[in-house]
């Protein structure tokens, strides 16, 4: 029966595809790409996005690790994802052709503004991200479960550092944060395993042009929300 | 909804305990004096590790302690 759901992966790649009788869509992520910051997961209008087991995938590349997935079922497959990802690892294809950037549906008749983007450097092996969020994080270290360093190691851009501590026999466990090299991205948010440790206060997203509130206010509020999992805010 | 789980290789661990105490959930636990053989994410059992409760996060820290590389992530669809 159609639509057909196909869900394929290759080695990097992860795809989902709905089959309809003469057309097809498909959404892909790149998992090398991919960072897991869960952008995608907190604008997606279907939630139709999860995370992966996002520090373990960073750590050590696996294969059967994937940082984000995406249910074919629940998919719009409007692209909104691919428009919002900060490593372009997300892209849409229409009958098995790659729909730009600029040609998506949502582009085009203005449902979503233009992005101000400024590009920022990541740390080595990792390409250069769009920018276009403005905010402030904050590190709660005594929620923190202590030395696990996962924000440290899956920080795209290297901007967490581990403080020195005073004595030698103490452990170092407050969390300096580079303010010029953050993107507020989230991934330290998504990949931390306690539940109030960090907090990213999202200020603005910055835009220009003209957009469909109707569309457009949801998928701010949604990102202004600090951290998301299983499709529930937590805090 | 769980996505994902700890697969411990039963014959290459030796129930040394590093990831039961490495875990960070494990750990937070440890701090509101919660943590038990009933709430704990990885348990020691008959001298081998094994997954406790769901509520795994995938930091992978366990992965990395374990000096015999018997733990994996696994996905769960």
């Amino acid at each position: 029966m159609f639509p057909k759901i196909h869900k394929e992966r290759d080695k990097n790649l992860s795809r989902v595809k709905l089959q309809f009788l003469t057309n097809s869509v498909a959404l892909e992520v790149n998992e090398d790409v991919c960072q897991g910051c869960g952008i995608c997961i907190k604008v997606c209008p279907k939630q139709a996005m999860e995370r992966g087991p996002v520090g373990d995938s960073k750590r050590n590349n696996k294969e059967d690790v994937i940082p984000t997935l995406v249910d074919p079922k629940e998919c719009s497959y409007c692209g909104l994802c691919s428009y919002m990802c900060p490593w372009n690892a997300i892209t849409l294809y229409k009958d098995d052709e790659k729909v730009e950037l600029d040609d998506l549906d949502i582009v085009k008749h203005n449902a979503v503004p233009e992005l101000e983007v400024t590009m920022r450097k990541c740390k080595d092996g990792v390409e250069d991200a769009k920018s276009y969020l403005e905010g402030e994080i904050e590190f709660k270290t005594e929620n923190c479960a202590g030395g696990c360093n996962t924000c440290i190691e899956v920080c795209p851009t290297g901007a967490l550092t581990l403080e020195k501590p005073d004595a030698p026999w103490d452990k170092g466990r407050k969390i300096i944060v580079d303010k010029d090299k953050c993107i507020y991205c989230g991934t330290c948010t998504n990949a931390c395993p306690v539940f109030d440790a960090i907090k990213l206060t999202i200020k603005e997203v910055k835009t220009k042009g003209k957009y469909n509130e109707i569309f457009w206010n949801p998928v701010v509020e949604r990102l202004k929300i600090s951290r998301m999992r299983d499709g529930k805010k937590i805090n | 909804m769980k996505l994902y789980k700890v697969r411990v290789n039963e014959f290459l661990c030796d129930g040394c305990g590093d990831c039961y105490s490495a875990c960070p959930i494990n750990a937070s636990l440890k701090k509101k004096s919660r943590l038990n053989a009933n709430t704990a994410v990885i348990i020691i059992k008959h001298g081998k590790a094994q997954q406790g409760v769901d509520g795994c996060d995938g930091c992978g820290v366990c992965v990395e302690t374990c000096h015999k590389e018997a733990i994996k992530i696994q996905l769960i669809e």
